[in-house]
């Protein structure tokens, strides 16, 4: 089962990056890259080539790069309310999972040891600390597309509607990381930490 | 009997002084505005390294308590004589110093969940990375904390999207010095002698030892987790001196006894 999700991980991975492409959404590209290098993460080094991930991981770690092409494709026909907001969770949601896919790799390539609850707190601060490279993208496009970003642009008028759309990304991600956090937690409860690297052929 | 060090004498001056330009500031202004509201409760988070030490939860070492007065009284200083407006780098300097200050307190957290967890031993790679990415956490959590006063009090904390990008980048040059720091630090110090004379209160390290309530019923929080890193030509790393040794006659892989306690191991015990 893991390596029919790897690969359709993989599918899902570049068909991200085309589409982020031609629509030139930086941060998806970005996040689909590193999916990629996530992906490959267990087969670096002379152990990897024998591991992969848990059937568990591979599950949520489809979910963000599906969610967000359902969201392109199907954003404008349905009518879907806030989809910027829907694309901040989703990104999100990536960020988590790969966060944990490299906290895991960190413990078990390095000599460093996490527990699994330090692996989900670190993989919070990757997330959001993944967000604030979105609000630096976020900003560079406010900047050229005329939005008032600077302090001598609100002489006498609210910086608010400015500020909450640069915010959406870290505010989106401060809330959804708590919830991410609980369902990777439960969805991952009963996979004991050394069995979150599975053995190529196993589940 | 409470002893009264160097540091404290900071702490009171610092809570004094700023009492003082709150009340005076009352006395002119005759209301409870922005400018006092900010002076009294920075007055009364210059007195928090002093209690933390009183209730024995924990004694930051100088040098930190130093650097979070200095965060405190730099911010209130600006609120209440207008700083943050008629000096335009007042905003980047309280950022980049509190950035620094909260950044030593993430590096401080994780060293000694480093010490006294010992599921977790950190690198001095790792911690670097790992102070960096927390300390970029707390810059987000800030500056959504600072949306929403805005927007519930109508205060602008941000005053506009550009603002908001420089304190982002202030956060991650105080979190990128102060992994730096940490990098080389580690390297050189094993750095628990510096954990245990922050004398964190036993409550607190059982909180920091203790797994999951799932670990805790099935015995597996004391379980041994990997044989690298033992006590014996243990690496220089934070905790990699305590790592469990595993072997069949250790008393972590017996059953829980009757009464539902786990006996530690002398090798993994904390010295508490």
């Amino acid at each position: 089962m893991s390596r029919h999700l790897e690969y359709i991980w993989m599918c899902l991975l570049v068909l991200t990056f085309v589409v982020s492409v031609w629509k030139a959404d930086w941060m998806w590209m970005v996040m689909s890259t590193l999916g990629i290098l996530v992906l490959v993460l267990p087969r670096l080094g002379y152990e990897g080539l024998r591991q992969r991930y848990h059937a568990r991981l591979l599950i949520m770690a489809v979910i963000p790069p599906m969610g967000y092409l359902l969201l392109t494709v199907l954003a404008d026909p349905l009518a879907i309310p806030f989809p910027d907001l829907l694309a901040y969770a989703l990104h999100c949601g990536g960020a988590m999972i790969y966060g944990y896919m490299v906290m895991m790799a960190i413990d078990q390539r390095s000599d460093t040891v996490l527990s699994k609850r330090w692996m989900l707190l670190l993989s919070i601060a990757f997330a959001c600390a993944v967000s604030i490279l979105y609000t630096f993208f976020k900003y560079y496009y406010m900047l050229t597309n005329g939005y008032l970003v600077v302090n001598e642009d609100f002489i006498g008028i609210s910086p608010s509607p400015s500020n909450r759309l640069l915010m959406a990304p870290m505010t989106v991600t401060m809330l959804a990381s708590i919830a991410y956090a609980f369902l990777i937690k439960r969805f991952l409860m009963h996979v004991d930490k050394e069995h979150l690297f599975a053995a190529r052929g196993g589940a | 009997m409470v002893t009264i060090n160097r540091a404290d004498m900071v702490s009171f001056t610092a809570t004094a002084v700023l009492l003082g330009i709150s009340v005076m500031i009352f006395m002119e202004s005759q209301q409870f505005n922005y400018q006092v509201n900010t002076g009294l409760v920075c007055a009364i988070f210059c007195l928090l390294p002093f209690l933390l030490r009183h209730m024995k939860l924990i004694t930051l070492p100088s040098p930190l308590v130093l650097m979070i007065e200095a965060s405190i009284f730099l911010h209130a200083y600006g609120v209440l004589f207008l700083q943050y407006d008629s000096i335009v780098v007042w905003d980047t300097l309280t950022h980049t110093v509190s950035s620094v200050t909260v950044a030593f307190c993430v590096l401080f957290t994780l060293m000694m969940v480093s010490v006294y967890d010992y599921r977790v031993s950190i690198t001095p790679f790792w911690m670097a990375f790992f102070v960096f990415i927390v300390m970029m956490t707390m810059g987000v959590y800030w500056e959504v904390f600072e949306l929403v006063v805005d927007e519930l009090t109508g205060t602008t904390m941000q005053y506009s999207p550009w603002d908001t990008v420089r304190d982002l980048a202030c956060e991650a040059l105080g979190g990128l010095l102060v992994s730096i720091y940490a990098y080389f630090y580690l390297q050189k110090h094993n750095g628990e002698e510096l954990v245990r004379s922050l004398e964190l209160h036993p409550r607190l390290q059982r909180f920091i030892k203790r797994g999951s309530r799932r670990e805790r019923r099935k015995g597996l929080s004391q379980r041994c987790d990997r044989s690298r890193g033992t006590s014996a030509g243990s690496p220089p790393f934070l905790g990699g001196g305590r790592r469990p040794v595993c072997s069949p006659d250790h008393p972590w892989h017996v059953a829980r006894s009757s009464c539902g306690r786990w006996s530690q191991h002398p090798r993994c015990s904390d010295a508490t």
